[in-house]
């Protein structure tokens, strides 16, 4: 991980496109103002790992399981 | 490219498998945790089931169960933004799919669904990105069956 050390109203930028500034520090909080393309998504660290972590979970699925998740599926009526 | 031209692939589950080349699907992202993997292929289970195969075309250890969340969930509103849109190339509403990723388990009523990550799909380029959305009042675990049975 690379590490810099910014003060408010300093900003960091990644590759050409990209620009992390630090606008203010509150107490125990930063805020960061974030500037990317649009086609590039920006996302809460925890929130990201939230989604990584239940695709992984689901891609190591016993798709044996899916069989009778049909069949419940099915007596269920839909 | 003729509408019956095939794809052949491994999969350490199913052993070889043929689609066609329209039910190829390309995310150029990846996806979360499985960035490096671009190309999946969309397989129906059985005539009657809402779940589908994402297969990895890349990789035969990996692939996914999903499904139509709105099956379950018909008020299922993912508020996707303009930007993720336009960067599936999708301007109407007909070109848009949107599937969830199902969790398995062996006891049915634990099986879950990510509403929070949902794939987005243009179905006429066949080209997809998983979104996060921001909205919270969707998790990444909702049970599938139980809100079945509750309704």
């Amino acid at each position: 991980m690379l590490v810099l050390t910014r003060k408010a109203g300093e900003s960091i930028v990644i590759g050409s496109e990209i620009r992390v500034t630090v606008l203010e520090l509150q107490g125990r909080q930063i805020r960061l103002g974030i500037e990317a393309p649009s086609t590039i998504s920006v996302h809460r660290g925890e929130v990201y790992e939230r989604i990584r972590e239940e695709n992984e979970r689901a891609a190591e699925g016993d798709h044996q399981a899916l069989k009778e998740l049909s069949q419940v599926w099915k007596t269920a009526g839909r | 490219m003729s509408e019956s031209e095939k794809i052949v692939f491994e999969n350490v589950k199913f052993g070889q498998v043929t689609i066609d080349a329209s039910s190829v699907l390309t995310f150029p992202h990846g996806l979360p945790g499985f960035e490096r993997f671009r190309e999946f292929g969309l397989v129906e289970i059985e005539e009657e089931s809402p779940f589908l195969r994402l297969l990895s075309l890349e990789e035969p250890r990996l692939g996914f169960v999903i499904f139509n969340p709105m099956l379950v969930w018909p008020d299922y509103n993912p508020g996707i933004s303009q930007e993720d849109l336009q960067g599936l190339g999708i301007t109407r509403a007909d070109q848009i799919a949107v599937y969830c990723i199902v969790t398995l388990s062996k006891v049915p009523s634990e099986v879950t669904t990510n509403l929070k990550g949902p794939i987005c799909i243009n179905t006429e380029t066949m080209q997809g990105k998983q979104m996060i959305l921001v909205d919270d009042q969707y998790h990444t675990k909702h049970s599938i069956l139980a809100t079945q049975q509750e309704q």
